[in-house]
């Protein structure tokens, strides 16, 4: 009796486990090939996020026999997951991954992306997404960007700018937008004189990116193309030591100095800079396009733009990518979703929404407000002067380049030793 | 115990094996490999990872911020926990009635059902710098330069042990609460007719009675305080300078930031060591003076 008992409880329990097992493994059950899934962290509301609801209209219209699943998760949550989520047995037929040596590039050179650029050519991708917009999308096989296979395909760009404050910049007696570096430093001299706070800005490890826009805002505008692109691109050895890294390294440490940025910043998010700007403690906010539909929205106040006065080359690059994991089930589906995310149709979504959309059409943008902010965008791209962002060449650059913003804010780190230690992380990170 | 019942611990069994044997197991095995994650190659490196570990200022540093975390998450709060506990029942309960001690009970044990994501917003608005509430009010009592809470490597680790004090404070105290409910009142009387004084009281009749609760406090407090995770994300992300750094977020540095698998999956083991070594000392503890009782 007993052991009739044992048999049929280990029975009962085999057939839970192997319930369990066809439940974990089958995902979408016997309609394998008919889901199709999509994973992605854009908020439906942002301008990319209302785009790709149109994408998912034509998509549905065009297979009319294919479930879509169109899954929301967060940049985080992906980025940490990003590895474990594309190499297991049930991976999404298509997903949206962040750009970078340190990000899109390890999960090319790790194998669990499928390379693309065959799709590119048979689509003619590469008409639409050229020049910088394109350098991201493509790894080598160490991982790099730049050159390589294309493993992803961006549908938007990004540029960062000072947004500012009319009424403030009007009190402290500037009539006109400054025109190079050193009118903006006389700008932002006034500004102190009138008792603001010039730029609205953070240096927290979690979140505080500001400083680090700042300082490589500086380096990018007194530095040349190939300079950007042997460092962006590890493409030659680069020397911190001198040229725009070091004279970038040092006006940035004078303005933290001439307290044009304010103070206590080590403590400080990107969330609390924008509401600092917002609540007017501050005349000027450096970010990108990201706060743009914000700004307008919740300002109470005059404001206006721009790019920083005088420099050779802007902060900016392509959107986060789409990508296909190796081991995708519906990998032609996941073509013609990227398609369709580039067609006018849904690119021009985008453009109405001041998306800055990589193949829309400008002229087309109703509102003359969002129709100049995209017109200096494809301005930017157009001279080929976006310099990227400076975390994108080594693993753990982002972690290691805020550390050293917050001791540079709390003058805890010269110039000079902040450019000894990058020179270290840089070269090591590189070799590896 | 009879050999039947055994089966009883199949599905905790199960459970166990499958949550936290094979992945520890695994962990373990990682540990001895430089591994980029993903699929890419593993490689050997022996105990590599392990003598790197320990010529680590980090790890060191993450290490020493663990003895604070255990002060601010077991020390202090079980601290103030019992004698918040013995205030509300013995006071607050008598003088007010047992529904206002319930009440503050509830308010001091929010924190602990807050999401730690929304716990860690509102601290890090309370301790902004120029709008913060905290420097507000020293403002407004004349402090004209207050201090930068979470930017000041010198101060960082203190607010958020501040903030650790706010989440944990609770949990002791509605143990501690629980456990005075066994009382006879009785006794406090026959005490106070003696002449015992509240600290008195407090001495002889409330710490001896909650002495079980103690020990279940401070063991799984200090688990939670030498894994203390998810605060240092939100609040501080390591920083400021690595001032805040701590094992488990360091792990997650490696793991995720760095693509130093192997290496994240060292600090891991060698915690999860730390871990049930102390896990094992309290325990232990704990039943020496079970048997003197």
């Amino acid at each position: 009796m007993k052991a009739t008992l044992k048999a049929r409880i280990a029975a009962g329990l085999a057939v839970v486990l192997l319930a369990g097992a066809a439940g974990c493994g089958g995902g979408s059950g016997g309609e394998a090939g008919k889901t199709f899934k999509i994973v992605q962290y854009e908020t439906p509301s942002t301008a990319q996020g209302q785009g790709w609801q149109k994408a998912l209209e034509i998509f549905k219209a065009k297979h009319p026999d294919v479930k879509v699943e169109f899954q929301q998760t967060s940049f985080d949550a992906f980025r940490q997951n990003a590895k474990i989520t594309l190499s297991g047995n049930d991976v999404p037929d298509v997903v949206e991954f962040n750009k970078g040596n340190a990000d899109g590039g390890q999960l090319a050179a790790q194998g669990l992306l499928e390379p693309l650029t065959d799709q590119v050519t048979k689509y003619g991708w590469d008409k639409k997404v050229t020049g910088s917009m394109a350098a991201f999308a493509k790894y080598d096989e160490n991982g790099h960007a730049g050159s390589g296979d294309w493993y992803g395909v961006p549908n938007i760009g990004e540029y960062v700018m000072f947004y500012y404050d009319k009424a403030k910049f009007q009190q402290a007696g500037i009539t006109k937008l400054p025109t190079t570096l050193a009118e903006f430093e006389a700008a932002m001299d006034k500004l102190k004189a009138a008792g603001q706070i010039p730029i609205s800005s953070s240096a927290n490890t979690s979140q505080g990116f500001n400083q680090m826009w700042i300082w490589y805002s500086l380096v990018s505008a007194l530095a040349t193309r190939q300079q950007v692109d042997d460092f962006m691109f590890v493409k030659a050895p680069v020397d911190f030591h001198s040229g725009p890294w070091k004279d970038g390294a040092d006006k940035f440490q004078q303005w933290i100095d001439k307290g044009y940025v304010g103070d206590k910043l080590g403590g400080l998010s990107f969330e609390q800079a924008t509401v600092n700007f917002l609540s007017g403690k501050t005349a000027m906010l450096i970010w990108n396009n990201g706060e743009f539909a914000r700004i307008r929205k919740d300002a109470k106040f005059g404001w206006g733009y721009f790019t920083l006065p005088g420099a050779q080359l802007s902060m900016g690059s392509s959107g986060h990518l789409w990508g296909v994991p190796a081991k995708a089930k519906n990998k032609d589906l996941a073509y013609d979703w990227i398609n369709t995310t580039l067609s006018p149709e849904v690119q021009n979504v985008i453009g109405q929404q001041g998306g800055l959309p990589l193949a829309g059409d400008t002229a087309k943008i109703t509102d003359p407000v969002t129709r100049q902010f995209t017109e200096r965008f494809d301005q930017l791209v157009k001279a080929d002067t976006l310099s990227f962002y400076p975390d994108y060449p080594v693993p753990g650059f982002l972690d290691f380049i805020q550390t050293h913003m917050q001791a540079m804010s709390n003058r805890n780190e010269t110039a000079a030793q902040y450019l000894d230690a990058l020179q270290k992380f840089y070269d090591d990170g590189t070799k590896r | 115990m009879k050999r039947g019942y055994w089966w009883y611990l199949l599905p905790i069994g199960l459970g166990f094996t499958a949550v936290v044997a094979v992945p520890f197991a695994a962990n373990v095995v990682l540990s001895f490999f430089r591994w980029k994650g993903g699929i890419a190659p593993l490689h050997w490196n022996g105990l590599g990872n392990y003598s790197d570990l320990l010529h680590d200022a980090n790890f060191w540093l993450s290490f020493r911020n663990s003895v604070f975390m255990i002060v601010a998450i077991v020390v202090i709060p079980t601290g103030l926990g019992i004698l918040l506990a013995a205030t509300l029942v013995d006071y607050l309960g008598k003088r007010f009635g047992a529904r206002a001690a319930s009440f503050l009970r509830a308010t001091y044990y929010l924190p602990q059902i807050l999401p730690i994501a929304v716990a860690g917003f509102i601290w890090s608005w309370i301790l902004d710098p120029g709008s913060g509430s905290i420097n507000t009010f020293l403002r407004s009592v004349g402090v004209s330069d207050p201090p930068d809470w979470l930017g000041s490597p010198n101060l960082a680790l203190y607010s958020v042990m501040l903030m650790l004090v706010w989440l944990q404070l609770g949990y002791p105290l509605v143990i501690f609460m629980a456990a005075l409910s066994r009382v006879d009142p009785e006794l406090y009387e026959a005490a106070a007719i003696d002449g015992a004084g509240w600290w008195r009281q407090f001495g002889a009749i409330t710490l001896p009675t909650v002495r079980p609760e103690i020990f279940i406090v401070v063991l799984t407090a200090t688990v939670a305080a030498l894994k203390v995770f998810a605060p240092i994300l939100i609040l501080t992300g390591g920083g400021p300078e690595g001032s805040t750094l701590v094992p488990s977020y360091y792990a997650y540095r490696n793991f995720f930031e760095l693509s130093q698998v192997g290496y994240g999956s060292t600090i891991a083991t060698v915690m999860s060591v730390v871990i049930f070594g102390v896990a094992a000392v309290l325990l232990g503890w704990q039943r020496r003076s079970e048997r003197r009782a």
